[in-house]
């Protein structure tokens, strides 16, 4: 028995099995490689992605800088792998530039070093994560980044991503946790689905539940961090360089966008469906912020950094209008509304200091914003 | 055969019990529900915000460093000017055609209307490989969108730059590539029309062979009379597919 896939054959007709048809082995035997591809690759593209332009994220300091931090969807336990690609820019000559990530999952964390050598533009790695037995749907993960004070050379960050590595063919056996314990997939054995006996019981049973459960596996729509502590010294006017988004502000309105996937049944299922994580600043009394049609409440907490989890409701006044992408993603973005222009900082009243460093003026500010759901 | 995009409800468990009479419907109902997985909830998807300066000369140094977005333009697009830009797509090993949709800030005329714009954005598909990775060559030498076909052109220049009020002068369109699959795989060498990139299983570059379609690509953009502010790329759904 091997719980392999193939991705040329994961599709078995439904048509196969209607009446007037003799039911062969090929259906259920598809159906096998099918649930062994969406265990092993279902949700295996970008978690994160991020771009930057006019030399924002820059570091000139010789020790590992804190520079951003998101939030970002698990796939599974066996999907503990992280890619990561950074496109970059050395201003001068060195090989001793790095960037590095640390990736926490309830109280496990991993860490990942990248050389940002000047002779090159794409750096990248992958690191593992030893999944905590607690129950997880989602990890934070932290980019730093690590100037040549020596040789005078500083790291542009232009984009990053990651994403989890999907799993090889064929998908070890055994029960595979997808975030709670109760939320088992079961690799299914494609070589004992080769013939054409008797459709069993536990194979129905067991491909129903892998669908259930697959369905509930999480997707990232939309990422962005700010960009903090950014600094250079070979280009130290503010016109030049190191001028980063460091809160989300009126500018952000509508443009700060996700596309979440809402297709006829998604109402009818009862289990975590579309989630923003927030990264903020508390203020005494509280703030309350617009959100792809929801009121986004963060609790009373002055000057207190942390991030919030809110459910959000889907706006079906929103069904993206940006072209035709066939498929019913929902625009999900910053509303443009009289809360968000009097609750987000403007002309009118912005920081007059830079996070890290907080004071009352950056009290009920938002730092970071994750949008994930199935 | 269909692909089905909803959600449908998944056969009673008691109906697939020993003993029980099974007929079709009930594995033609999980069939129909893994497709729905593996080519609508599964496809591929990545979403990028460009995040740009916050530089502002209204203010006055350090002041001008102010860390929020104060006006949805950005503003400061002189002719001529040109930016580029590497997103990074970690493909799925069925993708094969991708939509882009992009969010963007043209340059225009200025308010004495002397000075004529272009905007200009050229989107192709290169082949990373290596350790680290590195840009072997071209998969797809893709799209360009211009003023002609998809790009508009702004309504007046300016920006936070030049006011110290709240309003937004200047805004930002979107633009497609629209999603049309074409019949067969391309071959133009050079940018043409907008419609969807292509990943194809493999590319030949320098005569050596590379896996495309699963891995990691990068989506070059480069830029002219405009700036480049978020950017989406989606697997196209296919609502018909052979088995």
């Amino acid at each position: 028995m091997s719980n392999t896939y193939d991705s040329s054959t994961i599709l078995a007709d439904p048509s196969s099995t209607v009446a007037s048809k003799n039911v062969d082995f090929q259906t259920p035997q598809r159906v096998a490689n099918g649930v062994n591809y969406a265990i092993a690759t279902g949700s295996c593209y970008n978690v994160l992605s991020q771009s930057y332009s006019d030399k924002v994220f820059i570091q000139d300091s010789g020790f590992f800088t804190e520079m951003s931090q998101w939030r970002i969807p698990l796939v599974s336990d066996d999907h503990n792998t992280l890619e990561t690609v950074i496109h970059y820019d050395i201003l001068g000559s060195s090989t001793a530039c790095k960037a590095k990530f640390t990736l926490e999952v309830g109280a496990v964390s991993a860490n990942l070093q990248l050389d940002l050598p000047s002779t090159a533009e794409i750096a990248s790695g992958s690191f593992s994560i030893a999944m905590p037995s607690s129950n997880e749907y989602y990890a934070t993960l932290t980019m730093y980044t690590r100037a040549d004070s020596t040789a005078s050379a500083e790291p542009i960050i232009k984009s990053v991503m990651a994403r989890w590595a999907r799993i090889s063919s064929p998908v070890p056996a055994g029960t595979i946790k997808q975030y709670e314990t109760t939320d088992l997939l079961t690799p299914m054995g494609t070589s004992r689905a080769n013939s054409s006996n008797a459709f069993t019981s536990r194979y129905a049973h067991n491909v129903i539940d892998n669908i259930t459960v697959l369905r509930k596996r999480l997707r990232s729509y939309l990422t962005w961090s700010n960009v903090y502590s950014s600094s250079s010294s070979l280009l130290p006017n503010a016109e030049d360089s190191a001028s980063p988004e460091v809160y989300m502000s009126v500018g952000h309105t509508r443009i700060m966008a996700g596309y979440p996937l809402a297709p006829t049944g998604y109402d009818e299922l009862t289990h975590r469906k579309l989630e923003l994580h927030v990264k903020s600043i508390g203020i005494s009394g509280g703030f309350e912020f617009n959100f792809f049609g929801n009121t986004i409440s963060i609790s009373a907490g002055a000057g207190v950094v942390g991030w919030t989890i809110h459910t959000l409701n889907i706006d079906y006044e929103k069904l993206s209008r940006r072209g035709d992408i066939t498929l019913p993603y929902y625009d999900a973005s910053l509303d443009n509304t009289e809360q968000n222009m009097s609750t987000l900082p403007s002309y009118l009243d912005f920081p007059n200091v830079l996070y890290p460093t907080v004071n009352n003026s950056s009290h009920g500010t938002i730092l970071s914003l994750t949008l994930m759901g199935i | 055969m269909l692909i089905q995009t909803a959600y449908n409800n998944l056969p009673n468990k008691k109906s697939c019990n020993n003993g029980s009479v099974l007929y079709g419907a009930a594995v033609s109902n999980m069939s129909a529900a893994l497709s729905q997985l593996t080519h609508v909830k599964f496809l591929g998807m990545c979403n990028y915000q460009v995040m740009r300066s916050t530089y502002n000369n209204f203010f006055v140094s350090p002041g001008d460093r102010t860390g929020v977005r104060l006006a949805q333009g950005v503003g400061n697009i002189t002719k001529g000017y040109v930016e580029s830009h590497k997103f990074f797509y970690a493909s799925t090993p069925i993708s094969q055609w991708l939509g882009v949709l992009l969010a963007y800030e043209s340059g225009s005329e200025d308010e004495a209307s002397t000075t004529n714009f272009s905007p200009q954005i050229d989107i192709n598909v290169s082949v990373l490989s290596g350790t680290p990775l590195a840009d072997v060559g071209i998969a797809d030498a893709g799209i360009r969108l211009t003023s002609s076909d998809s790009l508009l052109l702004a309504s007046i220049s300016g920006s936070q730059y030049t006011s110290g009020q709240q309003t937004t002068r200047v805004s930002f369109h979107y633009a497609e590539s629209n999603i049309n699959i074409p019949t067969s795989a391309p071959t133009n060498a050079n940018p043409v029309s907008p419609r969807p990139l292509y990943i194809p299983s493999t590319a030949t570059i320098a005569s050596t062979t590379y896996n495309v379609r699963g891995t990691i690509v990068s989506l070059n953009v480069s830029c002219q009379d405009c700036k480049l502010r978020a950017f989406t790329v989606f697997d196209l759904y296919q609502p018909e597919l052979a088995t």
